[in-house]
């Protein structure tokens, strides 16, 4: 997991796939990642290489909403293929979450 | 297709068995749109993930049974563990169903509105799915998109 800020933009890129094997190691880094820096206004989180997720993954991306909700900043996927665009929509997260699709 | 695996209690060998079942799927079924792999990919990762960490409580001694099968149009899975079972309309409350931003228990509700019919015996998960259904579903959704 890679991330920058951008034009008060925290910029997070997934780069693998969000499934339960990975995630576990994810979460710590991105409450530090979340936590230590405060100079922006937004989280964007960019999925276009994330090719497979499961409800694991979901929870992570729920948990970075969370917290950009409490710390009162926007949050922001982008990238999303399809399939997972689907998914989103199937649980309607897209209609608490912005989502631009790849 | 019929295939049956043994594993330890991982979510690594969720993850390498799960590739693994996808891959043929793929090769033996190449016709098939690559949204049903997706789909496939995805309730076996959450049947087998519940049954690594709920059904086994992580425990890696303890072994996951999968078991994958396809006839004509239609897929049967169906996933044992070591565990003490649950009733599957007991498993989530209805109150924590309806709050979209919940941190847990979203897997077998999503399977279930993928189209899969999940039922419950003892320690084992099974579910199944009409992959000409499901791909029907999918061709009006995309056309109602477009």
């Amino acid at each position: 997991m890679k991330s920058e800020v951008k034009q008060a933009k925290l910029c997070i890129q997934i780069e693998k796939d969000l499934t339960a094997n990975r995630v576990k190691g994810l979460v710590d880094e991105a409450k530090r990642m979340v936590g230590q820096i405060d100079n922006y206004r937004e989280i964007s989180v960019d999925l276009s290489r994330v090719q497979h997720i499961d409800s694991t993954g979901i929870s992570f991306i729920i948990g970075l909403y969370k917290s950009a909700c409490s710390n009162s900043k926007a949050f922001k996927l982008t990238g999303l293929n399809e399939d997972i665009f689907g998914l989103f929509r199937l649980m309607k997260l897209d209609k608490i979450l912005e989502i631009e699709t790849a | 297709m019929k295939l049956h695996f043994e594993i330890a209690s991982t979510f690594e060998a969720v993850d390498q068995v799960v590739q693994q079942i996808v891959e043929t799927f793929k090769k033996d079924f190449p016709n098939h749109p690559p949204r049903t792999a997706f789909i496939i990919d995805f309730a076996l990762r959450e049947i087998m993930n519940n049954a690594v960490e709920h059904g086994n409580r992580m425990d890696v001694s303890k072994r996951v049974l999968c078991d994958v099968r396809v006839e004509g149009q239609r897929i049967y899975l169906a996933v044992t563990d070591e565990g003490s079972g649950f009733e599957l309309n007991k498993a989530i409350p209805e109150n924590v169903l309806q709050d979209l931003t919940r941190e847990r228990n979203r897997g077998l509700q999503i399977i279930s509105l993928m189209g899969f019919t999940v039922s419950v015996l003892g320690s084992s998960v099974r579910a199944e799915l009409s992959l000409e259904t499901l791909e029907k579903r999918e061709v009006i959704v995309s056309e109602k998109r477009s």
